[in-house]
């Protein structure tokens, strides 16, 4: 992925880990920037997607590291606030961990939407009135080549043992759309 | 050094014995043997107690990584590796249905259909190509999806849900993709139809219910036009229009009540659905298995 710039129309979107992780097991961290969505990846999150420590064992690491170097990815510090709403949110909910609780308080303090995969967390987010994105989405709004789509869809079933009926039903839409 | 405060436990005789017997193998002394073990024990109870927390949806994976003390990436494989699956949120279909569009088999409107009429979308024109030509079973419907998907599409949440039930009460060979499950859908003389005749779920509360009431006369003259052996709701607030549109036409048979297959809901809706089609699959339907 070479050096890269977003334009000011392209949509900010705060990003949490998993789909962090997924996006670049399947080599498609590239998605955001065909999808025009500029993401901000909290300094909680890029810390646990991509510190030196994991590339050893998870070379997917390295391509979260080269993402953001190549300015794929940006890492953003919660502000004060942001970072006082995260400790409040993790206080309450235990269940989930702190990092989540930043990109909810990054998202809902930028007026953003979130990519998040976790159950709790988009509950947690709709109720904080957060637009919220998927994988799913991600995949098919920033994958313009149908083969790579239904390839990318069927890996991403894989990695997170998506239901069988969730996956033909996405790999209709595959279909659908490669009619139109 | 560190510091190590001395604790006296009870063990049985059993395991002092393998602790000994572990420590000469590993020619260290007992207490060693114990901290090794007890370090160990601990990484995988920790380990496992964190996936019983996620399995049971308590704990998010990355809370469950740092219960369990280990990475966020350790943690994502463990519960690929232990096939604990995810479920799509609905509404992601949803939107997607209405940003990729139906397939152009039927001529229509661009979706989403937000209040369109189904004879404008055409979703009219494609429910009757499955219309059976004896109706046994009458599912009934709130209205078309808003979102720009529909059971006729094969692309919906109920499709979904109805097919798994098939599948579940006759197996899977129901319909090995979208259409063919349709036209088995058909040949077991099922219809879905709407109270609505255009798409409701985007109205105000207020227009919503005078849409679904008004349907009411128009149910009731399919009911008596079509005599159904049996009437499925597939939403529960609908279920009292759909009495009352079976008693104005004079409709003497079963009524069941289905809730609506999203969320919490849509395992209810399978499973309760999938034990009516069983119990009657020797008399309504005529499923190979059945005969």
């Amino acid at each position: 992925m070479g050096d890269v710039r977003y334009s000011k129309a392209s949509q900010v979107v705060a990003v949490d880990a998993s789909p962090l992780i997924y996006l670049a097991k399947l080599e498609a961290l590239d998605v955001f920037r065909a999808a025009s969505l500029r993401p901000l990846v909290p300094r909680s999150v890029f810390d646990e997607t991509a510190k030196p420590a994991l590339t050893y064992r998870h070379p997917d690491a390295i391509r979260i590291e080269e993402a953001a170097r190549s300015g794929h990815l940006e890492v953003v510090e919660a502000t004060p606030a942001e970072s006082k709403a995260a400790d409040t949110l993790a206080g309450r909910i235990p269940q989930m961990h702190r990092g989540e609780c930043e990109v909810l308080a990054v998202a809902s303090s930028r007026a953003v939407p979130a990519v998040i995969h976790e159950g709790r967390a988009r509950t947690i987010a709709r109720i904080l009135g957060i637009e919220l994105l998927d994988v799913a989405e991600l995949l098919f709004r920033g994958t313009k080549d149908d083969e790579l789509l239904e390839a990318r869809i069927r890996g991403f079933g894989g990695l997170v043992n998506l239901r069988l009926g969730d996956i033909e039903a996405l790999l209709e839409l595959v279909r659908q759309r490669r009619l139109r | 050094m560190k510091e190590r405060p001395q604790v006296n436990i009870r063990l049985d005789r059993r395991l002092l014995d393998e602790l000994d017997r572990l420590a000469a193998l590993e020619q260290v002394d007992r207490s060693d043997m114990a901290r090794r073990l007890l370090d160990t024990g601990m990484t995988s109870y920790r380990g496992d107690m964190a996936m019983r927390e996620y399995r049971k949806g308590n704990v998010s994976a990355w809370r469950a990584a740092e219960m369990a003390g280990v990475s966020l990436y350790e943690m994502l494989d463990r519960i690929r590796e232990e096939g604990i699956p995810y479920q799509l949120d609905p509404e992601v279909l949803e939107r997607l249905g209405a940003r990729v569009g139906p397939a152009p088999a039927v001529r229509e409107t661009s979706a989403p259909y937000r209040g369109a009429a189904d004879a404008e979308t055409g979703i009219a024109e494609l429910r009757e190509q499955f219309r059976p030509d004896r109706i046994t079973t009458l599912f009934v419907g709130e209205s078309s999806p808003a979102g720009g998907t529909h059971f006729y599409r094969a692309n919906s949440n109920l499709f979904r849900a109805t097919r798994e039930a098939f599948a579940l009460a006759f197996g899977e060979d129901v319909g090995p993709d979208g259409p063919r499950f349709l036209h088995y859908f058909r040949d077991q003389g099922c219809w879905l139809v709407d109270l609505a005749d255009r798409s409701v779920n985007q109205l105000p509360p207020r227009e919503r219910d005078q849409a679904v009431a008004e349907g009411i006369t128009r149910m009731a003259q399919l009911i008596g036009e079509t005599s159904p052996d049996r009437i499925v709701t597939v939403k529960a607030t609908i279920a009292d229009a759909v009495r009352e549109a079976g008693i104005r036409a004079g409709f003497a048979g079963e009524v069941v009540e289905l809730p609506f297959p999203v969320r919490q809901w849509r395992a209810a809706y399978v499973r309760q659905l999938a034990a009516v089609l069983g119990a009657e699959s020797t008399t309504v339907f005529h499923h190979s298995k059945s005969l």
